[in-house]
């Protein structure tokens, strides 16, 4: 029988979520836009309102399904259903927002479940908009909080450095599947 | 990056000579000096200067038409230039040129044959031995056959967490600037060239302040210095007993910017199964089922890079043990699930 392996994709609004899946999904990827109505937090004109969809076929016919989940917190309910079927988080950040080590302690208090079970992967978009914070005080926060996760510089838009953070998550779930006692 | 104008190599034809004015008196090396973009005229004068100047210099230079192969190529900015290497470039410019910014050769014109043996001077100084910076704490030579390339003798000084700045000279590339405490590397040849340049075995290397006005004026386009270590400590063999390094466990302290370093999908899972607690490195080969010389390597780029830390055997886990997962995460569910992401995205 075949398997799913469910990987969220989470992140503020504006972080590149939809594109990053985008990037990787072997389908056209299932949006569902709606016009922006909060423009203070982000100046797009259309964001994910529900789910964003993608898939990848693995030998045997197993799937990596990729749901990338609204930015708005509003929505948060939906991240809550998400997660418990989930094998891990890619977190995207936008380096470019008002406060993103904020964010990424907001991100990491709710997905601390989905950390602790599955594995997290970080990846900062816009660090040609915005240089700071560099990955390195990613890091020192990760570290002040008992975490070692990878944090890598993002250009959702590129297929290859996406591509390298999906595998890093699946290689960390692996990684630490193998050393639960 | 703007190409500078000079780069490095040791090497030259020597013949013997008697009276130099320098005090060389066993030897003196005959010297290829290669100038394009002269008038017929500009060459004539050129060329009687060399010649007048044969006992007076240093070394003895020729000038020649043919610059396939030659120690010093003179030019006019902004001219295309032949593919073939030279030892050292320089510039050719007029006396109303404004003088470009950073250091380098330069022949102006018309030539005075003061100002020419001058130049001759400098650039046999450059070839042999490029100590024109005040404040040199270390000079490290690297002789031709000596076996061992620019990434093991950056290798070696960097895990002698060495702080100071570095120059290396590379022959038929360039220069390459390593600072530390900036953390940041530039080169004045490019970067595509870099793998290919660290594998050289001919070089000088030299300890520089970093106040240097050579480094100054170069750093502040430094890109992130774990580009450079990265790819010095895959390339290398770590310095150390085999008993010593069996015997450490070793763990991540931070994840190397696997979308900004060159690396292999066998790096991703390598830094994944030390980021979860402390290996020996027979543990990590039976984890991962990859070689012990290529775990070496890796470990070794870990640890120029500071990525990783070193604990006794009795070295504690970094992360407490996560819970067991619910369903997908054991390993045997997944199936090899990386292995199988990897056929299917490529990597």
């Amino acid at each position: 029988m075949s398997q799913e392996y469910i990987v969220l994709v989470a992140g503020p609004m504006g972080a590149g979520k939809t594109t990053a899946i985008a990037a990787l999904s072997e389908i056209p990827v299932v949006r569902t836009e709606a016009r922006n109505t909060d423009l203070a937090r982000h100046s797009k004109a259309l964001t994910t309102v529900a789910l964003d969809y993608g898939e990848i076929t693995l030998s045997g016919h197993d799937k990596v399904r990729l749901y990338g989940v609204p930015g708005q917190d509003r929505f948060d309910f939906m991240w809550k259903i998400l997660e418990r079927r989930a094998l891990g988080l890619m977190l995207l950040l936008d380096n470019a927002a008002p406060d993103p080590i904020g964010d990424l302690d907001r991100y990491l208090k709710v997905f601390a479940d989905l950390d602790q079970r599955g594995a997290m992967v970080i990846g900062v978009t816009r660090t040609d908009v915005n240089p700071q914070p560099d990955t390195e005080t990613y890091n020192e926060r990760l570290r002040e909080s008992g975490r070692v996760l990878p944090v890598f510089a993002l250009d959702a838009r590129e297929p290859r450095q996406v591509c390298t953070l999906l595998g890093t998550l699946v290689a960390l779930v692996e990684a630490r599947a193998t050393t639960v006692v | 990056m703007q190409a500078s104008s000079i780069d490095y190599r040791i090497s030259a034809n020597t013949a013997a000579d008697a009276g130099s004015p320098h005090g060389i008196a066993a030897s003196r090396s005959t010297l290829r000096l290669a100038v394009l973009g002269l008038s017929p005229g500009e060459r004539q004068l050129l060329r009687a200067i060399v010649d007048v100047l044969d006992s007076r210099t240093e070394a003895r230079w020729e000038l020649v038409d043919d610059d396939s192969d030659c120690d010093l190529r003179l030019h006019r900015p902004g001219i295309d230039l032949p593919h073939a290497p030279a030892a050292l470039t320089g510039l050719v410019l007029s006396e109303d040129e404004s003088m470009p910014a950073e250091p380098g050769v330069r022949l102006i014109m018309p030539p005075r044959v003061m100002a020419v043996m001058e130049l001759l001077n400098d650039a046999h100084d450059r070839l042999r031995q490029p100590r024109v910076e005040p404040a040199v704490d270390e000079l490290i030579e690297a002789e031709a056959d000596d076996g061992k390339s620019l990434a093991s003798a950056l290798a070696r000084l960097l895990e002698n967490r060495l702080e100071h700045s570095l120059r290396a000279r590379i022959v038929g590339h360039g220069t390459l600037f390593l600072c530390r405490q900036a953390r940041t590397f530039c080169t004045d040849f490019p970067l595509s060239q870099l793998q290919d340049a660290l594998s050289q075995h001919r070089f000088v290397m030299t300890s520089i302040p970093d106040d240097l006005p050579e480094l100054r004026s170069v750093i502040g386009e430094g890109r992130p210095i774990d580009e450079v270590l990265w790819t010095i400590g895959l390339a290398t063999s770590w310095e150390r007993s085999p008993e010593r390094l069996s015997q450490a466990r070793f763990r991540l302290r931070r994840w190397p910017n696997l979308t900004r370093l060159s690396h292999r999908p066998e790096h991703i899972q390598l830094c994944a199964v030390i980021s979860t607690r402390a290996m020996t490195v027979a543990e990590i080969a039976s984890a991962t089922g990859l070689p012990l010389s290529d775990i070496r390597h890796f470990l070794h780029a870990c640890e120029l890079c500071g990525l990783s830390e070193e604990c006794g055997m009795d070295g504690a886990d970094l992360l407490p043990v996560a819970a067991v997962p619910a369903t997908q995460a054991r390993s045997g569910a997944l199936g090899g699930l990386f292995s199988r992401l990897r056929q299917s995205l490529g990597l």
